[in-house]
């Protein structure tokens, strides 16, 4: 009689470890990965409100904490990622009913998302603080002097 | 449950051997070749083959075919039109999903690496088992479904409701071959493909369902209102990126939702 030799187990194929993932997947995942960023960050920001609501000593420790630069423009990174989430929340939104649901167009909008953020961004921080204006400001006050001189 | 992203054990893909074909040609590519053999125990690996491309035609399905041909004879694929008709020869070439009939050789930089469909069990090389995707694809049941008495010649439909099927530009749902690229370039199939159907098959479910001459609708949208069966789709688009017949996969099942909508309104 022969012997019927069993077949070892099937491998499974390589999925992660090959893919070069596209730009949409890529999108994709950093919206999964900045809304899980920014639910951690809204409870750490949660705590802080209520912590600087205790007394005053608690206050001025978080504001001196707030104007360390690397701090500050981690929260500036973290306004960027808030307006990516939403830009993506809207384009997922479009897609949805039917809009824009073609590869062009996704990368497109995408790219849209990502330049819509960067001014809403820059626009905020406009306002905020002036610290853009302030800067060019700086950057332009000898000149606004000449001009007060020719007057 | 947890999507696992790495490999089990017995799929860790091993290095392998090393055939040089292409001794003293000026014109030769590497090709890095997925092999697994169901005769032995050993995991998978990665062969490497040097090709004199002025001997193989243009395609990387020739360049297969070349190996097979006349370097190693136990290389084992699936290829039939070499034309892009048959789906047979669905595999990953250079980290993408495509058909290796219609993928040219020059279009990869570098070294032409070259796997089985992702995340499916492997019959042998190259070959995946879609044993599974080919049950999916009968649960949606893609065959014409009617009530009303069959009239005594066909059943007709105007130009503008076969473009539902054909498109204006003959990439409408009808026109899906069933090579698997789309479903095994997803992450969600990935993870969920017990019970996720994957682009392909919602594809062909959206086929029948703007169908002007099925009569089964609102059964096959009960059929397909599940979390898992539909709702697993989160538009990473990955299937109308690899889609070799430039198919849109992931507007088909953004139709199906708006269909469900519409009939809970």
């Amino acid at each position: 009689m022969s012997e019927v030799k069993s077949t070892p187990e099937r491998p499974l194929s390589p999925h992660l470890q090959v893919y070069r993932l596209p730009y949409n997947a890529l999108m994709s995942i950093s919206g999964r990965g900045v809304g899980i960023i920014l639910s951690v960050v809204l409870m750490v920001l949660l705590g802080g409100f209520i912590y600087v609501a205790q007394n005053a000593e608690n206050y001025d420790q978080v504001m001196a904490l707030l104007k360390l630069p690397y701090v500050s423009w981690g929260l500036w990174g973290l306004v960027f990622l808030t307006f990516f989430y939403l830009g993506n929340g809207i384009r997922h939104v479009l897609w949805d009913i039917g809009i824009g649901l073609n590869q062009k167009a996704g990368i497109a909008s995408g790219n849209i998302v990502l330049l819509l953020a960067t001014i809403l961004t820059l626009v905020l921080w406009q306002f905020s603080c002036g610290c853009w204006s302030a800067q060019v400001r700086d950057q332009d006050a000898p000149v606004q002097e000449e001009v007060e001189n020719v007057r | 449950m947890m999507a696992k992203f790495t490999l089990p054990k017995n799929s860790k893909v091993k290095k392998g051997q090393k055939f040089d074909a292409a001794e003293g040609a000026s014109n030769k590519k590497k090709f890095k070749v997925y092999r697994w053999d169901p005769e032995n125990e050993d995991n998978p690996r990665l062969d490497e083959y040097d090709i004199n491309l002025d001997e193989c035609g243009p395609m990387v399905l020739d360049a297969i075919i070349h190996i097979k041909d006349k370097v190693d004879s136990t290389l084992t694929f699936r290829r039939s039109c070499r034309e892009g008709i048959c789906g047979s020869c669905a595999m990953n070439i250079d980290g993408r999903n495509t058909l290796a009939c219609l993928k040219p050789i020059n279009e990869v930089k570098g070294d032409v690496k070259i796997t089985p469909l992702p995340h499916m069990p492997v019959v042998k090389d190259l070959v995946p088992d879609l044993t599974h995707a080919y049950a999916q694809y009968e649960s949606v049941e893609p065959w014409m479904k009617t009530d009303s008495p069959a009239p005594t010649k066909e059943r007709l439909q105007s130009p503008e409701d076969a473009e539902k099927l054909n498109g204006d530009d003959g990439k409408g749902p009808a026109a899906c071959i069933l090579c698997f690229c789309c479903s095994t370039s997803c992450p969600s199939y990935w993870w969920n493909s017990d019970k996720f159907l994957g682009p392909a098959i919602l594809l062909n479910a959206w086929r029948w369902l703007t169908d002007t001459r099925d009569e089964a609708k609102g059964e096959r949208l009960d059929q397909l209102e599940d979390p898992f069966k539909l709702y697993r789709c989160h538009t990473i688009m990955n299937c109308t990126n690899a889609c070799p017949k430039d198919l849109n996969p992931a507007k088909s099942i953004g139709e199906i939702k708006k269909l469900l909508v519409e009939r809970h309104t």
